[in-house]
C-alpha cells in the first residue's frame, strides 16, 4: 500500500517535471532554430523554475484557506490534490509540442495560459474530493493563484525570450576572449 | 425535493466555471440534441472564423468563409458525437456504467467555452476587424479541454487516467484537423 502510494508520487512528480521542462523548452525555442541548445537549456529551467514557484504557491494557498484541515489531517493531502491537479497540464503540454514541432507555430502563451488555468481548477476539485465537500473559496483561491501565474507567464515571456540570446552571446565572447 | 432544469444558458456557462457541478446537475436533464448543437455552433463559429481571416487578408472569396462555417458545422455535429462514441467505448470496456447517450452529451457539452469565445470572436471580428480564429477560436478549444477532462472523469468516478489520454487525443485531432482546415 505505501509502496503504491510512493510510486504514485513519484510517477506524478516526474510527469509534472517533464511537463514544465516541455513547457519551457517548447515556449522558448526559436522558430528558425528548433535545435539551439542555448534556448532547450533556459527553456527547460525557467519552466522547472515556474512550476515549482506555482506549485509552492497553490499549495500555501490552499494551506491558508484550510488551515483546520491542515491542523487536522496534515498537509499531506493538500500536496496530493495539488501534485493530481498538476496533471491536466498533460493534454495541454502535448497540444502545444505539437503546435510548436509539428505545426511550426510561435505563439505559445495560450496553451500555458489555459493549462495553468485548467490546473487551478482541477487542484480545487481534487481538494474537494479529499475534503469531502467543494467548497467555492478553494476555487477562488486556486483559480486566483492560477490568473496571477498565467499573467505572470504572459508578461515575463517577453523579457525572458530575449535571455536565451544574451548567453549565448556572453558565452561566444568569453570563448572568444579564451581562445585569443 | 425541488427538481429544477437549469437552461441550456445556464448550463453553458456553468460547463466553462464549473463544469463538475454542471454536469451532476443537467447530465440527465439537457436534452442531447442540444448538448450537439453546442459543439455543432461552436465549431461553425471556430471554423467559419479560420475562413473569415482569410478572407480578409484577400486570400480567399465569401464563398469560403461559408464553405469553412458548414465544415465546422459539420463537424461538431458529426466528428465531435463520434468522438463521444468511442470515448463511451473506451469507457464501456473498462467497465463504465454510462449509457451513450450521455457520453456523449456531456462530451458535447465541453464544448461550452468553445461556443462563447466563439461568439465573442465572432462579434470582435465584425465590429473591430480583428483577426479572430486563433484568439478566440484556438483559445476556446483549449478551454475546452479543461471541463472535457473533467467530464469524462466524472463519467469515470474520478479516474485520471483515462480522462487525461483521451482528452490529450481528442485535443490533437482538433488541433490537426482544423490546421488542416487553414491550409486548404
Amino acid at each position: 500500500m505505501e509502496k503504491d502510494r510512493q510510486t504514485g508520487e513519484m510517477g506524478r512528480n516526474f510527469v509534472r517535471r517533464l511537463c514544465f521542462i516541455a513547457i519551457g523548452i517548447s515556449a522558448f525555442s526559436d522558430p528558425m532554430e528548433r535545435l539551439n541548445p542555448y534556448d532547450a537549456i533556459f527553456g527547460a529551467l525557467a519552466g522547472l523554475l515556474f512550476g515549482w514557484l506555482f506549485r509552492k504557491f497553490l499549495r500555501s494557498f490552499l494551506s491558508l484557506f484550510n488551515a483546520k484541515f491542515k491542523k487536522e489531517k496534515g498537509k499531506k493531502p493538500i500536496h496530493i490534490a495539488v501534485d493530481k491537479g498538476m496533471l491536466f497540464l498533460v493534454p495541454f503540454t502535448v497540444m502545444l509540442l505539437v503546435a510548436v514541432y509539428y505545426l511550426n507555430w510561435s505563439e505559445t502563451r495560450g496553451f500555458v495560459a489555459a493549462g495553468i488555468m485548467a490546473v487551478g481548477t482541477a487542484a480545487a476539485i481534487e481538494f474537494g474530493r479529499t475534503k469531502g465537500k467543494q467548497e467555492i473559496r478553494n476555487t477562488l483561491a486556486t483559480s486566483g493563484i492560477s490568473f496571477l501565474f498565467s499573467f505572470l507567464w504572459t508578461l515575463s515571456y517577453a523579457y525572458l525570450a530575449k535571455a536565451p540570446s544574451l548567453v549565448e552571446g556572453g558565452v561566444g565572447l568569453i570563448r572568444g576572449i579564451i581562445s585569443g | 425535493m425541488e427538481n429544477t432544469k437549469p437552461s441550456l444558458f445556464r448550463t453553458i456557462f456553468g460547463m466553462m466555471i464549473n463544469p463538475g457541478g454542471t454536469l451532476k446537475k443537467s447530465l440527465f436533464t439537457t436534452k442531447w440534441h442540444l448538448s450537439v448543437a453546442v459543439s455543432a455552433v461552436a465549431f461553425g463559429l471556430f471554423f467559419g472564423q479560420t475562413g473569415f481571416d482569410l478572407y480578409k487578408t484577400g486570400q480567399k472569396g465569401l464563398e469560403f468563409v461559408l464553405l469553412t462555417s458548414a465544415i465546422g458545422f459539420a463537424y461538431g455535429l458529426l466528428v465531435i458525437p463520434l468522438l463521444g462514441f468511442l470515448t463511451w467505448t473506451v469507457l464501456k470496456l473498462s467497465k463504465g456504467e454510462r449509457r451513450m447517450k450521455e457520453t456523449v452529451s456531456a462530451f458535447c457539452l465541453s464544448y461550452s467555452g468553445a461556443l462563447v469565445y466563439g461568439a465573442l470572436g465572432l462579434a470582435f471580428s465584425l465590429a473591430l476587424g480583428w483577426k479572430t480564429s486563433v484568439a478566440f477560436g484556438v483559445t476556446g478549444v483549449l478551454w475546452a479541454i479543461g471541463p472535457m477532462i473533467i467530464t469524462i472523469r466524472e463519467l469515470t468516478g474520478g479516474r485520471n487516467a483515462l480522462s487525461i489520454p483521451i482528452a490529450t487525443t481528442v485535443g490533437i485531432a482538433v488541433l490537426i484537423s482544423w490546421s488542416i482546415l487553414g491550409n486548404l
